[in-house]
């Protein structure tokens, strides 16, 4: 099976989808590239070159360059989902979604529920997320759990290339507005990708790993992190459930209480800051269901609640890191009823 | 499901692993009591029968005739009450048989190869694999119950959570065999626990210390604070707990948010007011249980009185010498002492004897229990008939008793039986100490080291080496002057190995 990166996936869900389905739309910053300019049509391909090639093949009316401003763009997306396109609109930071969150949750996300279900907005929303890059605080927050607490919103956040494409094509044929985050820092991962169209279905949580110890939870990038330390852990005979829920809204909650119910010890790590995250949200989650299964307090590994920092070195020690997982997983091993 | 029990194949002694059934007492429909005889299982020492653990009506022989089961695996199973052919349905009872998971634990017993081990996966080689490659199985877990649920097509295709075909795989299910009610029409870890009635739990976690011990009450201490304590800043818990514990707050250090005083610290200083040490509590074993009751009852019901006499063994020590360097033999003084003491009942009978209540027993043969220090506890393996023994019989038979004492390997009438026991601790140095009698039996000899000490005489003081015996008698069987002549003939012989020959 070929082996393709991240983006490169992702660019073949949207090129496969555009050839199946005419209505598909992709719009967004330079999603071509130096729209106006002769010559230029086809420079960028967005500001992560997910899109490039996508001009040429579908020209202006399909692949559209708009304005420097996210209302319109979110805006024009869900009034022409309304209209039976399916559009893909691109964010170029999630951070940015504060300028259009009307248009996100008032708008796309309540329309079917508003119109009585006589509407629908097949629209996807892609947006990069994610510290890493030095990117500075207003373009590397993971604000996955803002958008996961809008009813109507369905939130996809894909930690490998395999899963990207398939999500991506299940997003783009799915009939409400889904919020497809990539992680800036997984672009250029890889793995082996199928060249046909496939969809993997929302709320199928995948496990990276089977193990009888500890289930560790990750969203997004940390889970390369977490399988790092797992793959150590193994080593001394510690086995992990490695669950990635691949969608926080709709959640895999079945996968993710089954597993703890076998093993009685629960870790979840994400890049959020650590109030009314994932990491919170899944561990309220369990508290209220499993809570005779867990033989040890559920563990948290976030980010620090501060703005994510510039300096490379304060931006490293903000997120997430190996060490506190690893320790996390030894503690809820260790915990001894509180004695 | 509920009313169906499992009978296991017992662990009888402590070298007891698997059983070969020898045969059903009781035929499928049959009424049990608790402790029916069963079925017959032969064991690498004997032919036992196994009892009812349950009452009710067998409904299947799970294991037949032939076949070899381990310790706490399935022999059959017994529904509660009286059942009519046909009440219980065979898939009820094949379910059952599925979901049975030995008590391991209980017996203490690795399983390893029996147990249905959810196996780990092999790891994967790079992160981005796909979920479909996912799909292999693993090597099944080997030794897994057949049942109806085992049955049908390949499964590979059903849809199933991963944790859901984990368990499936573990207990030998068929996924197709499971009616689907979880997420996207998925087989969920609930539904087949409902089909075959069983339930995945995590390992219960295993709790160390004595910390959460605390919680009643600690007793007003002198020098504690009656000053007014409603104005320390303390968590609501740990107000209540100290309120509780009669623990004064100004008593407490706070480690808590903006200095309050939090339960841990209550705890913390309901520890060093009462000065409640760490413990771990260990369960007793049931060698220590039989242990604790036995002398226990020896103590408090029979009167003992200990006679001591020193011995001095310069002469064995040659004489044993001479028959291991020259002979090449590998005697220990414990094993003389084993032969003089059986030399001695012979010559005392009257201390080779039993107190029963209503008569003594008197017993024309010596068998010498010799008490063995083993991991969490001791035993006591009778070396029989020792005084028509010659010393090479006794010490290969002390030898083998022995290590196969400390391998759990002894059966029971290897260490029941004896007429008069010994307790040797004179390879730990001690000068005298007095032992308990082991019941039913009448008489102990505790023997100490053998030292070298300045002995008189005639009117010259000169070195010998002296080792301190104490026997400890029933005065209700012995009295004194008949355990003084025992000792005296001990240290005779003792002393003059060879007279042992006579």
């Amino acid at each position: 099976m070929p082996v393709k990166t991240y983006r490169e996936a992702i660019n073949e869900a949207l090129r496969q989808s555009m050839r199946e389905d005419p209505t598909v739309i992709v719009l967004g910053e330079e999603v071509s590239g130096g729209a106006g300019c002769d010559g230029s049509r086809d420079a960028y391909g967005g500001v992560m070159g997910v899109t490039k090639g996508l001009f040429p093949e579908f020209g202006e009316a399909r692949v559209i360059d708009t304005p420097i401003t996210e209302s319109a763009i979110i805006g024009a997306a869900a009034g022409a989902a309304q209209t039976g396109l399916r559009p893909v609109a691109e964010l170029m930071f999630m951070d940015f979604f504060g300028v259009c969150f009307d248009q996100i949750y008032n708008q796309a996300a309540k329309f079917h529920y508003m119109f009585g279900g006589k509407s629908s907005c097949p629209m996807v929303i892609r947006c990069t997320t994610g510290a890493g890059w030095s990117a500075g605080a207003q373009h590397s927050q993971n604000l996955t759990n803002m958008v996961t607490m809008v009813p109507g919103l369905k939130v996809v956040c894909p930690t490998n290339a395999y899963d990207a494409k398939g999500l991506m094509i299940q997003a783009i044929k799915d009939n409400d507005c889904v919020i497809f985050v990539e992680d800036k820092i997984l672009y250029d991962t890889s793995c082996e990708v199928p060249d046909e169209m496939y969809a993997i279905p929302f709320g199928e949580a995948n496990f990276y790993r089977e193990g009888t110890d500890v289930t560790v939870v990750a969203i997004s990038n940390p889970m390369h992190k977490v399988l790092a330390v797992v793959d150590r852990l193994e080593k001394e005979g510690i086995t992990c459930d490695v669950i990635d829920p691949r969608t926080t809204s709709p959640l895999d909650e079945e996968a993710i209480l089954e597993s703890v119910e076998t093993t009685g010890r629960l870790v979840i790590v994400d890049e959020m800051t650590p109030r009314c995250g994932m990491a919170a949200d899944i561990s309220s989650i369990v508290a209220e269901k499993a809570f005779g299964s867990l033989r040890a307090p559920i563990r948290k590994v976030t980010a620090a609640h501060t703005p994510v920092p510039f300096a490379p070195n304060l931006e490293q020690a903000w997120m997430p890191k190996e060490v506190e997982i690893e320790a996390a997983i030894r503690d809820v091993l260790a915990y001894n009823g509180g004695v | 499901m509920s009313n169906l029990h499992a009978l296991t194949v017992p662990k009888w002694g402590m070298s007891m692993e698997e059983g070969e059934i020898a045969e059903w007492q009781v035929a499928v429909g049959d009424q049990l009591a608790v402790g029916d005889a069963v079925v017959d299982i032969e064991t690498s020492k004997i032919v036992n029968t196994a009892e009812s653990t349950c009452a009710g009506t067998l409904v299947r022989q799970v294991a037949q005739p032939g076949e070899v089961h381990k310790v706490a695996m399935l022999l059959g199973v017994v529904a509660e009450g009286v059942v009519a052919e046909g009440e219980i349905t065979e898939a009820e009872i094949d379910a059952f048989v599925a979901a049975f998971a030995p008590d391991a634990a209980a017996l203490n017993i690795s399983l390893v190869a029996d147990a249905a081990e959810p196996e780990k996966p092999a790891p994967q080689p790079s992160y981005g694999e796909s979920p479909a490659k996912k799909a292999t199985p693993a090597a099944a877990p080997a030794a897994q119950p057949q049942s109806a649920l085992s049955q049908g097509p390949d499964d590979t295709d059903v849809k199933a959570s991963t944790v859901a075909r984990r368990i499936a795989k573990a207990h030998n299910i068929n996924l197709n065999n499971i009616t689907p009610t979880g997420r996207h029409g998925r087989v969920s870890k609930q539904d087949i626990e409902q089909a075959a009635g069983i339930r995945v739990q995590a390992a219960p976690l295993v709790r160390q210390g004595a910390g959460q011990a605390i919680s009643a009450t600690v007793s007003p201490l002198a020098g504690r604070s009656t000053v007014d304590d409603s104005r320390i800043a303390a968590t609501p818990v740990a107000r209540r707990m100290a309120t509780k514990m009669n623990i004064n707050l100004n008593d407490v250090t706070p480690t808590g948010r903006r200095n309050r005083v939090t339960k841990d610290d209550v705890e913390k200083a309901a520890i060093a007011l009462t000065g409640v040490a760490d413990y771990r509590e260990e369960k007793l074993s049931s060698m220590r249980k039989t242990i604790a009751a036995r002398l226990t009852e020896s103590k408090q019901t029979v009167p003992h009185y200990r006679v001591s006499v020193d011995i001095e063994i310069d002469s064995l020590l040659q004489q044993r010498k001479y028959m291991n360097d020259a002979l090449g033999h590998s005697i220990s003084v414990n094993d003389f002492i084993i032969k003089a003491s059986a030399s001695a009942l012979h010559a005392v009978p009257d201390v080779n004897v039993q107190f029963t209540g209503e008569s003594i027993l008197k017993f024309d043969q010596a068998d010498i229990s010799v008490a063995v220090a083993i991991d969490g506890g001791l035993i006591t393996p009778v070396i029989r008939n020792a005084g028509n023994k010659s010393l090479p019989e006794i010490s290969a038979a002390a030898k083998d008793l022995a290590t196969r004492a400390k391998n759990g390997q002894l059966t029971v009438d290897e260490f029941q039986g004896g007429t008069f026991s010994i307790s040797n601790l004179g390879m730990y140095g001690v000068d005298q100490f007095d032992a308990i009698i082991n019941l039913p039996q009448a008489a102990i000899l505790a023997v100490a080291a053998g030292k070298k000490q300045s002995v008189v005489k005639g009117d010259r003081i000169v070195p010998a080496t002296v080792m301190r015996v104490s026997l400890s008698s029933d005065h209700r069987a012995i009295d004194g002057s008949v355990a003084a002549l025992f000792l005296k003939a001990l240290k005779g012989f003792l002393e003059n190995p060879a007279s042992m020959l006579l």
